[in-house]
């Protein structure tokens, strides 16, 4: 059951990348790159999300070679019904700059 | 140079994380570990950059700088008052000594009593709104000032005026026991005897506390005040911030009327009691009128005339100790005021509260309605 959907374009940005592919496990710096968020803006998002128990966080399991464990997230069953709720109601237009073409695309429902 | 760097706020934002909860220190490390992946130079710096500003706001880390800055400068106010005890008065006076051991007891008193106010519990954490949280750390420095004000005017006077006689050790830690007794005896009875009736356990309280303040009465009275500023401004306090503001609007002229009095009927001795007390009444009653028109509320007729009495009552007394404390700052003679002053202002703000829970203003649209002239009997 989806709570609300004021979100801001950022958080919208988050939840529509995340929303993208729902049963895959997505990075910090992957989910950057795609929203076109900085760390210190990203991650307090994800950290409401997480909150709200709309995005579900990891570890990754294998400790893989030459690089640390990556933190992993991906949407709940409620925040999946959340931000397809708020894709749904922030219309394209109202998308800034930080939310890059692709995702503003995803928003007013054209193919990337 | 930017690996350098790199390193440099990796490790800043390893040890930053210290500063979030347990819970969420990982977020910090999700940050940490994710720097990896980016490109070296300014795209890595500008993530861990993030980090840290995650870190700054999730760990509250302004506020927390807040209170370290606000312990740091009373840790120096403590120490200049400390010093102003020390280099002005002989070591050998028995008067002076007696100052030192109130003045080093008092302030160690101020200094433990908001650090227990952190907590929660009758004196912390903090309510959310802004009158409280003003009116604490207003509150908080006013009593600290006027322990290094009396401690000032003290260390300048030929005689000492502040005191009760010679030092006696005796006496002395038997008030100062007593004070601590008094703190601690609610939390105490309660958790030893959870059934005891609120009109057993505060005479008792009442009564350590009058033993205190006739054996030290200056730390009493100080302790006594910084204890009621953080349990009326803690979280858990019934008292209103509508009804501390006006408290605080009602006191602080009063307060301020104490200076002029005196000076314009020519009268400095106990006679001026006699004025100031009616001057008192007068306006903790009209705060505590005022608090109780404020007060509104869904519950039975009952339950809001109680509420109503319970913030005016809460209001006077606020008008009360505020119209005590104001004038001691300038005028140590006063300092009885701040033990009166929130008697006279229970009385005031019970009257006016009484008055005005009998007699509750008409909404406006009802004065509009009986207002006469557009008044249809139809």
């Amino acid at each position: 059951m989806p709570r609300r959907v004021g979100f801001s374009t950022q958080t919208v940005a988050v939840l529509a990348a995340l929303a993208g592919d729902p049963s895959a496990w997505r990075h910090g710096y992957d989910l950057a790159q795609e929203t076109g968020l900085k760390s210190g803006t990203l991650y307090p998002i994800l950290i409401r999300l997480a909150d709200r128990s709309l995005v579900e966080a990891r570890w990754e399991e294998e400790q893989p070679a030459g690089r640390p464990r990556r933190h992993l997230y991906r949407l709940t069953s409620d925040g999946l019904a959340t931000a397809a709720a708020a894709l749904a109601a922030v219309p394209a237009a109202r998308v800034g700059p930080p939310v890059p073409r692709r995702v503003a695309a995803r928003l007013a429902g054209e193919s990337p | 140079m930017t690996g350098c760097l790199d390193r440099t706020l990796a490790l800043m934002l390893g040890g930053a994380a210290r500063l979030l909860p347990p819970s969420r220190r990982h977020w910090a490390e999700a940050v940490r570990a994710e720097a990896k992946q980016l490109p070296a130079g300014w795209p890595r710096l500008g993530w861990l950059a993030g980090g840290l500003l995650l870190v700054a706001r999730e760990g509250n880390v302004a506020r927390k700088t807040g209170y370290w800055l606000g312990a740091g400068m009373v840790s120096a106010l403590v120490a200049w008052t400390v010093w102003q005890s020390w280099q002005a008065v002989p070591a050998a006076d028995s008067e002076s000594a007696a100052d030192r051991v109130r003045v080093l007891v008092g302030l160690a008193a101020l200094i433990v009593l908001p650090w227990v106010g952190r907590r929660r519990g009758v004196f912390g954490p903090v309510g959310t709104s802004i009158a409280a949280r003003l009116f604490r750390v207003v509150g908080c420095a006013a009593i600290w000032g006027l322990g290094a004000i009396i401690v000032h005017l003290d260390s300048h006077k030929p005689t000492n005026g502040i005191g009760n006689g010679h030092f006696d050790l005796a006496q002395e830690i038997t008030g100062l026991a007593l004070l601590v007794a008094t703190l601690a005896a609610p939390s105490f009875m309660r958790a030893r005897w959870p059934k005891l009736k609120p009109e057993v356990l505060w005479p008792i309280v009442a009564g350590i506390g009058i033993t205190a303040l006739l054996l030290v009465p200056l730390q009493t009275i100080s302790v006594g005040y910084l204890a009621m500023i953080l349990a009326a401004t803690s979280r858990r306090s019934p008292i209103a911030p509508r009804t501390l503001v006006i408290g605080a609007m009602a006191g602080l002229p009063a307060g301020l009327l104490f200076y002029e009095v005196p000076r314009l009927i020519g009268e400095g001795g106990w006679g001026i009691f006699f004025i100031l007390t009616p001057i008192v009444l007068l306006s903790s009653a009209a705060a505590g009128a005022a608090a109780a028109w404020l007060t509104t509320g869904s519950e039975s007729p009952e339950g809001l005339r109680s509420s109503r009495i319970r913030q005016g009552i809460f209001a006077g007394v606020t008008a009360g100790a505020l119209s005590g404390l104001v004038p001691t700052f300038g005028i140590l003679f006063f300092a009885i005021m701040m033990v009166l002053g929130p008697l006279i202002g229970l009385g005031g703000g019970a009257l006016g509260a009484g008055r005005a829970a009998d007699n509750p203003l008409r909404s406006r649209r009802d004065g509009l309605t009986a207002a006469g002239l557009f008044v249809s009997n139809s």
